[in-house]
């Protein structure tokens, strides 16, 4: 052993004189591994083999449970003369679904012309909802969850010498998929007792984490064309941007899937046992939304450099657009009866409430004027100032015709309504504001290692609203029709927001930086009812004031520590005519990030970041007091994360790096289950990887990386946990 | 009988370093230098003047950028230096304008986390835009080179919220009834950067809706929103959970917000 340790000694102390003598800069990189941007292609392959949760695997990781193959990158490069240059960029990533075909051609001083397709995929999970009492896992069902964003394009700049430049821009960009939602149903399966012996549960048993999807179709198509000119130090361009929208967005309804209410009523008095299971009818169906919109922007632009210290800019636009929308929400309920189970679209039963089925068509038309100017000024050297003011007129009208669709269902016959009940409810609303936001920024360096900066925004924008809804619900006791009712607002809005920002940049060597600033935001929004609305006042009040701190410190060349904290307390209060002025909000949140870089030689860099986070949301709790604090906590969003990166050199055609990761969050608080939904943010993740890159030739690169990651989610139960290697490899030639 | 000897602590320590040692006796003779990203081996400065001869369209409203009212780069580039986010210009402009001999913030957001390190923290976690994973860069929401780093604000022409609707298009409205709050903006609701809460909500429970919409002057064990107590509701779940305001974004159909 004495041996042993006699050796490793000195070997130790030849290390350390190793790593301080290395000379940490070389002016040469005879060595350099090789970076392909032009003329090569990059195939690669990853997988990863998880046990537990592979939807959540494939959502975290964004990377296909069956692995992802295909070309990572490709470049094709040419000069097809002296002064035009082609190229051509791709990506075919089957399983990821990443797809990308790009197409250049620049001639100098005259133009370019660019055209492709890019798309990709976003992996979700369909984790839905736990309830700890009872373990209620309710995933959504086996069902591929993903979007895919795609991208067509062209684009077109005409740019002649001493000519205005001319662009054409076209974009057809889609959202197409199906993702979770956190529009969660509700359910009673919830392993809670809506009895005791004496009487029924206060707490209702109900509790909503019955998952729920989307389905996204989504289009939206762009047309630009824009003309610049400069005429000696002013510079003018007009824009026209056509916008096409066209969504059509489906939306899962669930609620009490399974759930059967008993049937002949049972009576209240005495008490009976009433099986949680059969508390309550389901609710099935869908809520589609439809959106067609057009819309036209013209933008002209002016800016002039008047003299050294001045220069102005101003600008107007206008934009008009028209919707169409449409809307489907078809609900299903089904009911025990005499007769045995009864369903209807919209059903209900006598003074029962129906479920909103209805379908709407309307449209959506707004113009929006909008005008800026401003003015840069440097009177000194050492001060800039920018002074600018923006206004906008907006003016928003909407009309639309729904149709609600309810039948009426009787238990004690079991016969549905073979004619639904239709009441058509039109609603309409007519919003215009008017916009004043002026805006001021300064810039002071005239005091040695240090610049002063401050900024102040100002927003007013008063405005009116009146609308008409229409809205069905309950009839009266003993009717087979529900009632139609009308409401109307109209009411008059003032915002108020004003903005600050001032703070300092103090560099008193090349050791240390510190950049210090302070905000605050003061926002009012009122809402003032006149009309048959007289009376009527919503006031909300938020402010935030926060400070931010960051600092750069370099003690020695090899060392370099980047520290941030930032401190925000946010409050709002809300006053109506009703309540006197109370407190809403009272948020906090201090976060601190430290970045640490070592780099003891050219030959190895090690790379450390931290993030740790306090941050909490108190409304209601512990303020309302009594039933109310079992139902609502504070929203604790508290947590911590790091992040370790080392990279080495091995030998002359070796690189090596190694990453490790580590997440931590704690809030989540199961015994609120007994009074209501725990939603807070549970759970641990680390993940460690190596790899490795090799240079075979000047033209050929390879990397092979194997990691492990490990994701464990409290919140869903554990049921979201997954946890198994990673491996990627790739390889790169040049041509 | 074998004797099977346990290393010691030292062992340990003093092998790991000799092992080390050994790592750069091997390494000494490589001529190659392993940086911290987004750092650019072998590159010097070279200052703004370089940059502006090739790239006019970025250099040209650089003046009225975010970024260009606060130092950012070494004293002797200048308070507004393009290569404080790019990197070390030299190999660049020897190359002739090559990609792989400049940072590009599109391709790789580390050139924001030098500053905004809090970020990196927040595209970590689980509900994020995809920034670390290369779906997405800093530069699709916020433009560095021109106004304002968060569009719609001050005096700038852009409408707010213009960043987010861009690609979310079905939030965008109008709506015949709308959510006031999104003239707050999304970051009201959201986290856009990353949250521990789904959707990067930035609370996933009725305090989200609470904090604008409680009515605290009767503290009497009920929670008051819009007149009336939610205490029984909000046992429940979220405000937008199904069967109560889940058209949170706006509604056609009900000025409460369902849809």
């Amino acid at each position: 052993m004495t041996a042993k340790n006699n050796f490793f000694r000195p070997a130790g102390l030849l290390a350390g004189a190793l790593l301080l003598s290395s000379n940490p800069l070389r002016a040469a990189e005879s060595d350099a591994l090789p970076s392909f941007d032009e003329n090569y292609i990059k195939v690669s392959a990853a997988g990863m083999d998880i046990k537990g949760s592979r939807a959540a695997a494939q959502r975290r990781t964004q990377l296909s449970k069956v692995g992802v193959a295909g070309i990572e990158a490709f470049n094709l490069s040419r000069e097809l003369s002296k002064v035009t240059t082609m190229q051509i960029d791709g990506q075919a990533l089957p399983g990821a679904e990443d797809y990308l075909l790009h197409f250049r051609v620049e001639k100098n001083e005259v133009g370019s012309v660019e055209a492709g397709y890019k798309t990709f995929r976003t992996f979700y999970d369909g984790v839905g909802g736990f309830f700890p009492t009872n373990n209620a896992w309710v995933p959504l069902q086996p069902r591929a969850l993903y979007v895919d964003r795609g991208k067509f394009y062209v684009n077109a700049t005409l740019a002649l010498p001493k000519a205005p430049v001319f662009a054409f821009r076209y974009t057809n960009s889609t959202r197409d998929g199906r993702k979770d939602s956190t529009i969660w149903g509700d359910t009673s399966f919830t392993g809670i007792p809506n009895y005791s012996l004496s009487s029924l549960n206060p707490v209702s048993i109900a509790r909503k984490f019955l998952p729920a999807y989307i389905q996204l179709d989504e289009r939206r198509e762009v047309i630009e064309g824009s003309v610049k000119q400069t005429f000696g130090k002013t510079t003018a361009m007009l824009s026209v941007v056509g916008t096409r929208i066209d969504n059509l967005n489906s939306r899962s309804v669930d609620r009490f899937v399974g759930e059967l209410r008993p049937f002949p009523a049972i009576p209240a008095n005495p008490v009976t046992i009433i099986p949680p299971e059969r508390s309550n009818n389901p609710n099935v169906g869908f809520d589609t939304q439809g959106m067609k919109e057009n819309a036209w922007t013209v933008t002209g632009r002016v800016e002039s450099s008047l003299s050294e210290t001045v220069s102005v800019y101003g600008g107007v636009s206008y934009r008009s657009s028209d919707g169409d929308i449409t809307a489907s929400r078809l609900i299903t309920i089904t009911m025990p009866s005499n007769a045995g189970p009864i369903s209807g679209i919209g059903g209900f039963t006598s003074a029962g409430r129906p479920p909103y089925s209805y379908t709407t068509a309307g449209t959506v038309k707004m113009d929006i004027y909008t005008a800026n100017v401003g003015v840069n000024l440097k009177p000194s050297n050492d001060l800039a100032l920018e002074v600018g003011v923006k206004a906008e007129d907006t003016n928003i009208s909407a009309n639309n015709l729904a149709t609600y669709v309810s039948t009426f269902m009787n238990q004690t016959t079991g016969l549905v309504a073979t004619t639904p009940q239709r009441d058509l409810a039109p609603n309409w609303s007519k919003v215009l504001q008017k916009v004043w936001s002026p805006e001021v920024n300064a810039r002071y360096t005239g005091i040695k290692k240090l610049s002063l900066f401050g900024s102040v925004d100002y927003r007013s924008a008063p405005g009116d609203e009146r609308h008409l809804d229409t809205h069905i619900g309950p009839g009266p006791a003993g009717s087979s029709v529900v009632a139609v009712a009308v409401g109307s607002k109209e009411q008059r809005e003032k915002e108020k927001y004003l903005n600050t920002k001032v703070g300092g940049i103090w560099a008193p060597g090349s050791l240390l930086t510190v950049r210090a600033e302070l905000f605050t935001k003061d926002h009012e929004n009122r809402f003032e009812g006149y009309g048959v609305n007289a009376g009527d006042l919503y006031v909300l009040d938020y402010d935030v004031f926060g400070a931010r701190v960051t600092a750069t410190l370099r003690p020695a060349p090899t060392w370099a520590f980047l520290t941030r904290y930032t401190a925000q307390t946010g409050k709002a209060a809300v006053l109506t005519d009703v309540y006197a002025r109370g407190d809403s909000k009272d948020a906090k949140r201090h976060s601190i990030s430290e970045t640490v870089t070592w780099t003891p030689n050219n030959l190895v860099f090690v790379q450390g970041d931290v993030n740790f986070v306090y941050d909490t949301i108190s409304t209601a709790y512990p303020k309302s007091g009594g039933l109310a604090n079992d139902v609502l906590r504070n929203a604790d969003n508290n947590y911590w994360n790091g992040n370790l990166l080392v990279g080495f050199v091995v030998d002359r055609v070796t690189n090596a790096q190694i990453q490790a990761t580590y997440y931590r969050a704690n809030n989540y608080e199961p015994s609120l289950a007994a009074a209501t939904m725990p939603y807070g943010a549970g759970g641990r993740e680390y993940s460690v990887s190596f790899g490795v890159t090799r240079k075979f030739s000047n033209r050929w690169l390879a990397n092979a990386k194997v990691g492990y990651f490990d994701s464990r989610n409290d919140t869903m139960g554990g049921n979201a946990n997954f946890r198994g290697p990673l491996a990627y490899v790739s390889t790169q030639h040049a041509f | 009988m074998t004797i099977r000897h346990r290393p010691t602590k030292n062992t340990v320590i003093f092998g790991a370093a000799a092992a080390w040692g050994l790592l750069l006796i091997s390494c000494v003779a490589v001529n190659r230098t392993m940086l911290a990203p987004p750092f650019i081996a072998g590159a010097t400065f070279v200052g703004n003047k370089e940059c502006m001869e090739c790239h006019e369209e970025k250099t040209g409203h650089f003046g009225s950028a975010t970024h260009a009212k606060v130092t950012l780069a070494d004293a002797k580039l200048g308070s507004t230096g393009c290569e404080a986010c790019h990197g070390a210009g030299s190999l660049h402009v020897k190359a002739g304008g090559t990609k792989t001999t400049i940072v590009n913030p599109m391709k790789s957001p580390d050139t924001c986390f030098q500053c905004h390190l809090e970020k990196r923290g927040e595209f970590s976690l689980a509900n994020s835009h995809g920034v670390l994973t290369g779906k997405m860069g800093c530069g699709d929401c916020h433009n560095p080179h021109e106004g304002n780093m968060v569009r719609g604000k001050g005096a700038s022409m852009e409408s707010a919220n213009e960043t987010c609707t861009t690609c979310h298009t079905a939030q965008k409205g109008p709506f015949t009834f709308k959510h006031n709050a999104m003239k707050e903006g999304c970051v009201s609701c959201h986290n856009p950067h990353g949250s521990v809460n789904q959707k990067m909500l930035v609370a996933r429970d009725a305090n989200l809706c609470l904090s604008c919409h409680l009515e605290t002057a009767t503290r009497s064990g009920i929670i008051l929103a819009g007149g009336e107590d939610h205490r029984t509701r909000i046992q429940g779940g979220t405000c937008w959970s199904a069967g109560c305001h889940e058209a949170i974004h706006g509604s056609h159909a009900s000025p409460a917000l369902r849809y």
